[in-house]
């Protein structure tokens, strides 16, 4: 995801994933062929900040990339020990490249405030201090509900960028959670959609999925997390865009209302 | 650039929503546990009715 500040600065948060190359299809690196192409087309020289919500691959990937090939001016994650069981060698190199090449690296927690833009409100809700105190089994689900949560605001409107992390952790003052736009966690694959959408109660939801996902057959997630997004939020109201549905989605807010618009007209396969 | 507007672009990305992972299942040290022998008085057995008793 990309966020284009009223002052002209640029964040990146998350930075997708890469796929090797197949006989069917080549190799692809989010970073190179889709952040990379759309900054140089929008007039951007330097990343103002790159900001990863946990340690997965797809959050990740294309990272490595871009802080080798651009000039990125600060790096930011939720701090995931290096020492920990569920951190790899390829994340730490990260952290390395942020700081070799004229950048910083930060670990924030919640309660931090980031001086983004002189327009924009911008905190991290989770993780609190104390999430990583303790060793972990470094599991899948630990590290989603770890994400770095990211609240963002412009006037009347709230962004919010939970990551992976589809529960409320229970030190976020419910108040903090409410926004406007919400970038549904977990590309829409979160079981508990309802009491942690209420909390938040947007207005848009913002789905960045696939259209199938055929080895979720037997498991409790839906096999099209983008169909399911669209019926629960749908029921509560809430207006839902569906990337793998609509392309890129494109969210611009002027302080006061938020107008959303998408790359292409719906098509559910 | 500089439009005095708050631009959020989420892309339709190839490679950019986890393809894989397992079921959660909680098994930190700290999940609530039950016991396999819950000590509940016995007070009787149930015995099923028949489809013929039910008709």
């Amino acid at each position: 995801m990309a966020l284009e500040t009223p002052a002209g600065r640029v964040f990146l948060i998350d930075a997708g994933g890469v796929r090797a190359a197949t006989e069917a299809a080549p190799d692809y690196n989010a970073g190179r062929d889709t952040l990379a192409p759309f900054l140089r087309k929008r007039g951007y020289q330097v990343i103002d900040g790159l900001l990863l919500s946990h340690v997965h691959g797809d959050h990740m990937g294309g990272a490595e990339w871009l802080l080798q090939h651009w000039r990125v001016g600060q790096f930011l994650d939720h701090g995931y020990p290096a020492t920990a069981k569920g951190m790899s060698e390829s994340y730490l190199r990260l952290r390395e490249l942020a700081t070799n090449n004229g950048g910083t690296y930060r670990a924030v927690r919640a309660g931090d405030v980031l001086d983004w833009d002189a327009a924009l409100q911008v905190e991290v809700l989770a993780p609190s201090a104390g999430t990583f105190a303790e060793p972990d089994d470094g599991s899948h689900s630990l590290l989603n509900m770890s994400s770095l949560v990211l609240r963002v605001q412009h006037g009347e409107n709230v962004f919010l960028f939970p990551g992976d992390a589809y529960h409320a952790a229970k030190d976020i003052a419910p108040q903090k959670l409410k926004c406007t736009v919400l970038t549904a966690p977990h590309h829409g694959f979160h079981p508990d959609t309802s009491s942690f959408t209420q909390l938040c109660g947007p207005s848009y939801a913002v789905v960045t999925c696939a259209a199938d996902y055929a080895n979720n057959a037997g498991t409790p997630y839906p096999r099209s997390p983008g169909r399911f997004s669209l019926e629960k939020y749908g029921a509560l109201g809430i207006e839902t865009f569906v990337t793998a549905f609509d392309g890129d989605i494109t969210a611009r807010s002027d302080g006061r209302t938020v107008k959303m618009t998408t790359q292409r007209p719906r098509v559910i396969p | 650039m500089g439009t005095k507007e708050l631009l959020l672009t989420v892309f339709d990305l190839v490679a950019g929503a986890a393809p894989a992972f397992g079921q959660l299942i909680d098994t930190p040290e700290t999940r609530v546990q039950t016991s396999p022998d819950p000590g509940l008085k016995r007070i009787g057995t149930i015995r099923p009715r028949s489809v013929g008793e039910i008709a």
